[in-house]
């Protein structure tokens, strides 16, 4: 199977790498290495399944006139040899199990902690040391330990990333935690993967790897609260925003929108997606998000807004754009 | 099945309503065989036209085909329809057909059980079905995890669809295990020792028990969900305090045991193929079946490998991280004795052998990426994702499924008397390998590239397209297989070649009637001196050799050990041994909640002293109807009229001491629904009382049966089987009565 899935890695080319096998983080690596070895291993036992099977199928086929076949009944010393063989390998397999559980899922020393709440359809992240709340799309500092620490804020929720390690739920009342230190810089998605209702398809997870300095200005950032509008279509906005139902469910920093029913908008417009990954963020589509939740993301808790003139809709994209 | 009307002389000359008469009203273990075979395969059809709308919604990225809840709800019904009215009916149809047969039996221990265990299976499914006409399939998944069943996130009767139309199928299930195992256990024609059954036979007496000790847990588990949903329990409510990881534990305590129900079936049936068609014996018969009991003696140990993610911690995981491997063993074992019962043969490339070769190859691909899951890290980037779909549809469609069709071109011409054609069957054949690989064989690198399973849309990412686009085209040339092979049928059953008794050389002893069997099977048996008693019969001892297993010596009259019980016995045992789960489900929920009171009444407000006496009643009823049983026993009717009276009496002493126990705690405000404690007390005490209840019943019928001189003394083996039943009720309360009430006063 290994081989075929390599000749399916090759077929579509280097723009898709096997994404657990191709870790950014010592845990993500730990794992990789075993997965390597049991695809190998897996291969050849295939391999010898199906090279047996041919040999017999091409050999031992019917011909006419062939006498009655042996009537062996079993072989004492073949029966124990595959049943011991496996056995052993099994084992040897347990014992590097044990040593890359531990290495998963060891706790590191001044790891940066950051809550994962699964909701439906969204995550909400918090740093609670550096009091930053945002949603859906995670910066982490590259090269420092992390700790996410995991609960489901109604049904159960997964959260996976395959480059960084692996998944692991987001089950209400209870908190889960996972263990990670990004080495790389970059971009790394991922998804829910519990079952999770209507919309568990879009419920993305975006994580982006900072340089330190980067990290740092981003925290810095997010822990503004938002900048008052200047421009005029942007003022209108934020009165747009206070003045609907948006209060009713977001919250903005420095403004009276405080709720916590969907995600923090105070640094919306810092984000490169909206409705947890369904698209992306641009004037465009947050126009016809706003507009049209109920069809890009039906079952999506945000109604569509599809009342506000076409004046009212520019202002508050504006607005919400600005939301650096 | 106009063949088989041609063919029962019963039928000749019957008009269409005598003969619709004769299926509905039968009890004979071969229609009942093909009245499942034909349920399945409907459903089956409607489980297909499930997948291929998934398959045609996720060809392309962001398609608008289907609407989110409708996609949800077609991934829900698939999988609940393949498992519990395809795969597990079919694999139980063809045991209910073949069992009786290749042991030389009449008919099934129980037949009328049997027919209603058909009837439930079917009325359950239509209920579910009805879930459709009503507009709320149920979209919660086939496992159905809490608290999305649960208000405010579910809201829709699609669950109690779901979980009532499964209870029903269950019933019938668990009892058509036990069945099976009676039939087996007592019905064996002389000379068919254990260590000469059919290997097909040793697997379903397997499944039989897994079916006994698996489903019951998921029985218990969706009775809690409807108390949750309609009696205002919260067992899997987090908001209230319940436990959502409970449901998990108690579904997957069934639901991977499932697996091998689903499983074991078809190892059996590659097991008498493969043979057959090699022109050798099994290779190392005692380890095959061996390996078949350990992988179902096992298969009750790994359930938590489906929850490696949820954060069980390090034991826990490492603990059924080793035991789901070691399945690998015994599963193995197989792979390599079938392969070696092909070595040195004499192929036949029949339709059936072909399907037993590609199940090899399939099988172990299905079974190295299930070793892949056992090993908990790389179970945690698998899990949930394409992989873990490509996997199981590796091991139940590239595994069970080809074995089904394999047994189905091997078995469909004693069925019929007629042989299925086999260049429409080899059409049939590289259709179904071309269009599974090319449906399932891709999942593998989609999960690896991150695809989550259960979405009804995914983003355009590099490659995803295109591999999601060439499962759709796969999934249709497997719809196309399915249509060669409903064509082949319907010719075959017409104008196929005539099959004669045993068409293939075949050598077990359902080869040894006519195609199809008379309603009584068999007119004469042939000596039964090994495995293979039709090979026997053409190779004489002089020429044979004296490897065959056969000795004379060894034979052994059927029953041993096992015949100083009863049928009936044997059957109430079987049952018993599957209520115990289903009371220890209760039992294990009773102990997490007993002191989640939230502030409210807990165990201490049991009035310990009045049950107590209550209790006294039910014991001494054990030793009443002992006492009866012995009465009749010396012919002492009297005595046993009485004796029986006696334990009604006190039984109905029991339930009346319940009554008041429930209606003080009503009184002083104390639902089902109060706390947990009280919604765990109701509920295990409650189920008891039913038991109690039914009990009764049965034994009232008896005393009326009794009174009415119907009852002998060489007519005891219904009072035996009541008996033992009331006794397991007492005993029953020994253990709830401890647990609930004397542990209180520690």
């Amino acid at each position: 199977m290994g081989a075929g899935l390599g000749l399916l890695g090759w077929s579509v080319g280097c723009s898709a790498p096997v994404e657990p096998l191709n870790p950014v983080t010592p845990q993500g690596l730990a794992i990789a290495n075993l997965f390597n070895l049991a695809l190998a291993l897996s291969a050849l036992i295939l391999a010898l399944v199906v090279g047996l099977l041919l040999r017999t199928l091409w050999r031992d086929r019917e011909r006419p006139g062939a006498p009655e076949p042996p009537q062996i009944h079993g072989n004492r010393t073949l029966e124990i040899v595959w049943t011991a063989t496996p056995a052993l390998l099994l084992t040897a397999m347990f014992f590097l199990m044990l040593q890359t559980m531990h290495a998963v899922d060891a706790a590191v020393p001044d790891a940066l902690r950051i809550q994962v709440l699964g909701r439906q359809w969204w995550w909400e992240y918090r740093y609670p040391d550096l009091g930053v709340v945002t949603a859906n799309e995670l910066h982490v500092p590259v090269g420092h330990p992390l700790t996410l620490e995991l609960t489901g804020d109604d049904v159960i929720h997964s959260y996976w990333v395959p480059r960084l390690t692996g998944k692991r739920d987001a089950i209400p009342g209870k908190w889960n935690t996972l263990q990670l230190a990004v080495q790389q810089p970059g971009v790394y998605d991922g998804a829910c993967t519990e079952y999770c209702g209507l919309q568990h398809a879009w419920m993305r997870i975006r994580v982006f790897a900072d340089p330190p300095d980067q990290f740092e200005a981003w925290v810095r950032q997010q822990q503004q609260p938002a900048a008052a509008p200047a421009a005029p279509p942007a003022v209108r906005g934020q009165q747009v925003f206070l003045q609907n139902t948006c209060v009713n469910c977001h919250a903005i920093a420095g403004t009276p929108a405080a709720a916590r029913v969907g995600p923090d908008l105070t640094h919306f417009g810092s984000r490169t997606t909206l409705g947890a990954g369904v698209r992306a963020n641009t004037p465009d589509n947050l126009r016809d998000w706003i507009r049209h939740a109920q069809d890009v993301k039906p079952g999506a808790l945000m109604p569509s807004f599809d009342t506000l003139s076409a004046a009212d809709l520019d202002a508050l994209a504006a607005y919400l754009e600005g939301l650096k | 099945m106009a063949t088989l009307a041609e063919q029962q002389p019963a039928d000749i000359g019957a008009s269409r309503a005598d003969v619709l008469y004769r299926w509905v009203a039968t009890t004979d273990h071969k229609q009942i065989g093909i009245l499942y075979l034909l349920t399945s395969t409907g459903f089956f059809l409607l489980g297909g036209i499930e997948a291929l709308l998934m398959r045609l919604q996720l060809a392309v990225p962001e398609a608008r085909l289907l609407a989110p809840g409708q996609y949800n709800a077609l991934f829900t019904m698939h999988g609940t329809t393949m498992i519990f009215l395809v795969v597990m009916p079919l694999l139980l149809g063809f045991a209910n057909y073949f069992v009786p047969l290749m042991i030389g039996a009449r008919d099934m221990a129980f037949p009328r059980l049997n027919a209603l265990s058909y009837w439930l299976l079917l009325f359950g499914g239509l209920l579910l079905y009805y879930s459709f006409l009503n507009g709320t399939p149920p979209d919660t998944g086939w496992f159905s995890y809490a608290p999305l069943t649960l208000p405010p996130y579910q809201l829709s009767p699609g669950v109690e669809y779901w979980a009532l139309g499964l209870l029903v199928t269950s019933v019938g299930t668990i009892l058509t295990g036990l069945n099976l195992i009676v039939t087996v256990a007592k019905l064996r024609a002389p000379g068919l020792t254990a260590a000469r059954l059919p290997v097909f036979v040793w697997m379903a007496v397997v499944t039989g028990f897994l079916i006994l000790w698996a489903i019951p847990g998921l029985t218990a588990a969706q009775v809690m969900l409807l108390f949750d949903r309609r009696l205002g329990t919260h067992f899997f409510d987090p908001a209230r305090g319940g436990n959502v990881l409970l449901w998990q534990h108690l579904f997957w305590w069934f639901g991977h045991p499932e697996v091998y129900i689903m499983a074991l079936p078809a190892f059996g049936i590659l097991s008498e193929v493969i043979p057959v068609f090699a022109g050798k014996p099994l290779f190392g018969y005692a380890v095959v079946v061996g390996s078949g009991i350990a992988i179902g003696f096992y298969s009750l140990l790994v359930w938590a490998h489906h929850m490696f993610a949820v954060g069980m911690g390090t034991v826990a995981d490492a603990v059924f991280g080793a035991t789901s491997m070691i399945i690998a063993v015994p599963t193995g074992i197989k792979v390599f004795s079938w392969l070696a019962t092909m070595w040195g043969g004499r192929l036949r490339f029949t339709t059936a052998m072909l399907f037993c070769v590609a199940f090899l190859v399939q099988f172990t691909i299905g079974g190295l990426s299930g070793v892949h899951f056992a090993i908990v890290p790389l179970d945690w980037q698998t899990t949930d994702s394409y992989y873990v779909v490509a996997h199981f549809h590796y091991v139940l469609f590239g595994g069970s499924y080809f074995g089904i069709s394999a047994a189905a071109y091997y078995w469909f011409p004693k069925i019929t008397g007629r042989l299925l054609d086999e260049r429409l069957g080899k059409l049939h054949f590289w259709l179904t390998v071309i269009g599974f690989n090319l449906t399932f064989f891709p999942m593998h690198w989609l999960g690896l590239q991150g695809m989550p399973r259960r979405v009804y849309t995914y983003p355009d990412l590099p490659g995803w397209g295109l591999w999601n686009l060439v499962e759709t085209i796969g999934a249709f040339i497997l719809a196309a297989s399915v249509l060669v092979f409903l064509w082949n049928v319907s010719v075959s059953l017409r104008r196929g070649a005539l099959a004669g008794d045993n068409p293939w050389n075949a050598w077990t002893l359902e080869w040894a009637t006519t195609s199809p069997p008379p309603a009584y099977n068999f007119a004469t048996l042939p000596p039964i001196r090994s495995a293979r008693p039709l090979w026997d019969l053409r190779h004489p001892p002089a020429v044979r050799g004296g490897a065959a297993g056969a000795r004379p010596g060894a034979r052994q009259e059927a029953g041993g050990w096992l015949a100083r019980w009863s049928a009936p016995v044997l059957g109430v045992l079987a049952f018993i041994s599957s209520e115990v789960v289903f009371f220890g489900s209760l039992i294990v929920a009773y102990l997490l909640y007993r002191h989640s009171t939230g502030g409210g009444p807990g165990p201490d407000i049991l009035n310990i002293p009045r049950t107590a006496l209550f209790s006294l009643a039910l014991f001494a009823s054990s030793a009443t109807i002992w006492l009866a049983e012995r009465r009749l026993g010396r012919g002492d009717l009297a005595g046993f009229r009485l004796g029986l009276l006696a334990t009604i009496a006190l039984g109905v002493l029991f339930l009346v001491g319940q009554v008041t126990e429930y209606t003080r705690l009503f009184a002083e405000g104390i639902g089902i629904g109060t706390n947990l404690f009280s919604s765990a007390f109701f509920t295990l005490t409650g189920f008891h009382g039913l038991h109690v209840l039914v009990g009764l019943i049965t034994l009232v019928v008896l005393a009326g049966l009794a009174f009415a001189g119907d009852i002998r003394r060489d007519r005891r083996t219904a009072v035996e089987a009541v008996a033992v039943y009331w006794h397991f009720v007492d005993g029953v309360w020994v253990v709830i009565f401890s647990l609930v009430y004397l542990w209180n006063l520690l």
